[in-house]
């Protein structure tokens, strides 16, 4: 499974963006359709994926822009005078239930739905209002016609639906929409809300860390998910690398977790950073919901939700900086949120990582691949090769990359999976990638 | 006094010391190796770099929009953290600290970001200062704790530590005290701070010289910081110098020695480099001769402000009292009042405007490329690296009076 996609992805697409607009959310619908990303600048774009064509082999799977729209406006809060950026931390899409796409965006504060509906007729000769929409003089009125509906270009409108405010303290971080697809959670630093979808005035707190002194403060939610397919079920990560499974069952305010899964520290690894670069920086449930797969800043790991004690699997993402924590801690890349992403069959888990590098791991065979999102090295349709970086002091082979050149300022954050295909979409600040397995591809032409 | 050949010895020796410090760091493998792997010193070194560039973190930047929850609770948490094992050092402190603490002010002045004027200070300001941060005394006030390292003899500058408040008075009061006045300011949340210093300072040749110390190291810090590369002994030398200078301005008699020292590290980078690990390494004579008189005051001193200047930033923050609390006050050894003092004694001679300054720069060159090494302990065998003449040198000085 790796191998094909390592060693024939296809790069399928770039967009790039303008200098300022660094994505700061990729996120595929349920059907992988539609692709929407989320940038600094509180704009979302969505991606529609086009339909096959028999002419050009490659034009399937071919993701095009669909709507784009500004989602969020930067704001001033008077009371602690601060700005609220507008930046979108998260794109949820709610399961299609008719013709339009629903989706959530939020930035800091803010929660907002949004409904995005083609258009592809109007309605035309109205009796009191002329074509600009203007009411007519009722006296030059002097027949009556019926409206019709005359085809026009298709037109794609997105409206806001519902705007969920005032309710998060601190940054929201995750936004998560339940099973139940009427509900869904927005946790911030230190709680995490439940919302039902229609309803924008009032939400329940279901986790507050929140200490009485603030002085107390240790500890922070970093990250927070629904489970799949069990509506009461739902994780939450915190800033001590822990994952806390609570099941709203058992009470209305899950303070106390139901599961705690937590490996024990290795003591010969105890470092000063050691809290640090284990705080968890996002947290998936596998699609079969078995599973749950968390980043930290230098591992991805697998917990099997049956087992507390340890993760199941544990994969070092980039080893080789463990030597340069000093330095990644004072230019604060250290504190990097880097998301990580499941394939459609829960074998393979993506995530990111610097040098506009991101790498996959194959739960089954155990391999490993690193690969490159970068304008000079992959050309549309190019097949991407594995990259690979050596640690100071060891071997170097032809094309490896030396540690020491690795650039920070180029990191993965962000990635998403196709629910089911090979497709993978990959945010680099503020270019999008689209690789698709190769074989994918022809399979399909 | 060092003559000019003595001074390009040392430039020599400064030039290996990095060649090894940097084959060490290479095979020592970094921070993350923890007490066994390191010896006692470096690991406190490496302990107070990281504790340093935390209190920089949390302080220096204030950025317009609300900085992220999770980056401040880590922060802080480190800072616990190395404080806790601080705590439970607490009997080997005098050993393990002294070659530490410097380094920790230039962060402190970094962040502050308007230095207040310093011994131009008069009692009727320190008036008008005082009542903002009696005003924020009941948020500040740290619970009581035991400072080893303060001195048993001197009592009063004991409380005046635990309670910020009575320090202002105790400094409007005493005249002698009339340097120490400046950590006030810092009492006061840092807007009100610069106004006040702003509004205030009247002498204007003196202030600027303190903000030019004050502020070069910061900058510094931040150049480095945003070129990816490790500079952290950049920000421990210009302090110690200073610090040096403290040191011996504190005793009247001692101020030939003291220009001497300026001199010499303005001239040479590398002099000011191994002036500084002199300075360092001579504090623990210092240490150990708890009776000599000059001795006391400069342990005092600086025993007011860490604590005002950490609590003025919590009470902004939100952040841990106690964090800052118990803090050591070896850490804190450098003082903003008492470069102050330095300044006023050598008000007029420009070395001591230049000399930081020159430190700050020049360090940041030398000693960038052993920090882009994958372990930036390069001053980790520094301090034990100092001339036996230097070392003598500021034992004169120390002693001297």
């Amino acid at each position: 499974m790796i191998e094909n996609i390592s060693d024939k992805v296809v790069s399928n697409s770039q967009v790039e963006t303008e200098i300022s607009d660094i994505i700061s959310t990729v996120e595929f619908n349920h059907t992988g359709e539609l692709l929407a990303t989320g940038d600094k600048g509180g704009r979302v774009v969505i991606f529609q994926r086009e339909p096959e064509s028999k002419t050009e082999l490659f034009s399937q799977g071919e993701y095009n822009v669909y709507s784009t729209f500004q989602s969020h406006e930067p704001e001033f809060d008077y009371l602690k005078s601060l700005e609220i950026e507008e930046k979108i931390n998260k794109i949820r899409w709610l399961p299609q239930q008719n013709a339009a796409h629903f989706l959530l965006s939020t930035n800091d504060k803010t929660i907002k739905l949004w409904k995005v509906s083609e258009r592809d007729k109007r309605p035309e000769g109205y009796n009191l209002k002329d074509e600009e929409g203007r009411i007519k003089d009722i006296s030059t009125v002097t027949s009556l016609q019926v409206p019709v509906l005359k085809p026009i270009d298709l037109m794609v409108e997105v409206s806001p639906r519902r705007v969920f405010a005032n309710a998060h303290t601190y940054h929201v971080n995750s936004i998560s929409v339940n099973s139940d697809h009427e509900t869904y959670m927005s946790a911030d630093d230190l709680r995490i809300n439940l919302w039902h979808l229609d309803i924008t005035n009032r939400s329940f707190n279901i986790v507050d860390i929140k200490p009485a002194n603030m002085e107390d403060l240790t500890e922070v939610i970093t990250a927070a998910e629904f489970h799949p397919h069990h509506c009461n079920l739902f994780v939450y990560s915190s800033s001590k690398g822990t994952l806390r499974l609570c099941d709203m069952r058992e009470a209305a305010l899950c303070d106390r977790h139901s599961k705690l899964f937590e490996e024990p520290e290795d003591p010969s690894a105890r470092s000063f950073f050691s809290e640090i670069i284990s705080s968890v920086s996002d947290v998936k449930f596998s699609h079969s919901g078995r599973y749950l797969l968390t980043r930290d800043y230098l591992t991805a790991k697998v917990w099997d939700l049956n087992m507390e004690s340890k993760p199941l699997e544990t994969y070092q993402v980039h080893d080789y900086l463990r030597s340069k924590l000093c330095s990644l801690y004072e230019n604060d890349c250290i504190f990097d949120k880097f998301e990580c992403a499941w394939n459609g069959s829960d074998s393979v888990i993506m995530t990111g990582a610097y040098n506009n590098f991101f790498r996959m791991f194959d739960r089954n065979t155990k391999r490993d691949v690193t690969l490159e999102a970068s304008r000079e090295s992959s050309k549309p349709r190019a097949v991407l090769k594995p990259r690979r970086v050596c640690a100071a002091g060891g071997k170097r082979r032809k094309d490896d990359i030396s540690v020491d050149s690795l650039d920070f300022t180029k990191k993965i954050l962000h990635t998403a999976w196709h629910p089911t295909e090979n497709i993978i979409a990959i945010a680099a600040t503020n270019n999008l990638y689209i690789f698709q397995d190769k074989l994918n591809s022809e399979m399909h032409s | 006094m060092f003559s000019k050949g003595a001074k390009r010895k040392l430039d020599e020796d400064e030039e290996v010391l990095e060649g090894k410090t940097l084959e060490a760091s290479a095979a020592g493998g970094g921070f993350g190796l923890g007490h066994e792997g390191l010896s006692k010193v470096s690991y406190t070194l490496q302990r107070q770099t990281i504790f340093n560039i935390s209190l920089m973190k949390l302080y220096s930047q204030r950025p317009l929009n609300e900085p992220s929850l999770e980056r401040r609770v880590l922060i802080n948490n480190m800072l616990r953290r190395i404080q806790d094992e601080l705590k439970q050092e607490g009997s080997l402190r005098p050993l393990l600290l002294p070659p530490s603490p410097p380094p920790d002010d230039p962060m402190d002045e970094g962040f502050r970001e308007a230095p207040p004027t310093f011994g131009v200070l008069s009692a009727a300001v320190t008036a008008q200062v005082s009542p903002p941060s009696a005003l924020l005394m009941p948020m500040i006030i740290p619970p009581p704790s035991p400072h080893p390292s303060v001195p048993p003899a001197c009592p009063p500058p004991l409380d005046v530590c635990l309670t910020p408040a009575s320090l202002l008075e105790d400094d409007s009061a005493d005249s002698s005290f009339c340097t120490s006045s400046p950590p006030t300011p810092p009492l006061s949340p840092p807007p009100l701070q610069s106004q006040t210093s702003a509004a205030i300072s009247p002498p204007p040749a003196s202030s600027s010289d303190v903000s030019d110390m004050a502020l070069r190291p910061s900058t510094a810090i931040n150049r480095t910081a945003a070129a990816n590369s490790m500079t952290v002994t950049t920000s421990l030398t210009p302090t110690t110098l200073t610090h040096a200078s403290h040191l011996t301005a504190s005793s009247p008699a001692s101020l030939g020695p003291a220009k001497d020292c300026r001199t010499s590290g303005s001239k040479t980078e590398a002099a000011c480099v191994s002036l500084a690990e002199g300075c360092c390494a001579e504090l623990r004579p210092m240490d150990a001769l708890p009776a000599v008189a000059p001795v006391a005051p400069l342990d005092l001193y600086p025993s007011h402000s860490p604590h005002s200047t950490p609590s003025g930033f919590l009470t902004d923050l939100a952040l841990d009292d106690v964090l800052f609390a118990d803090i050591d006050t070896s850490m804190y050894d450098f003082d903003p009042c008492v470069t102050a003092g330095v300044v006023s004694v050598s008000a007029g001679t420009s070395l001591t405007k230049m000399s930081p300054v020159v430190t700050a720069d020049d360090l940041l060159k030398s000693l960038t490329a052993p920090y882009s090494s994958p372990t930036p302990q390069v001053s980790a065998n520094q301090p034990f690296k100092i001339d036996l003449t230097e070392l003598d040198h500021i034992m004169e000085v120390l002693v001297g009076s």
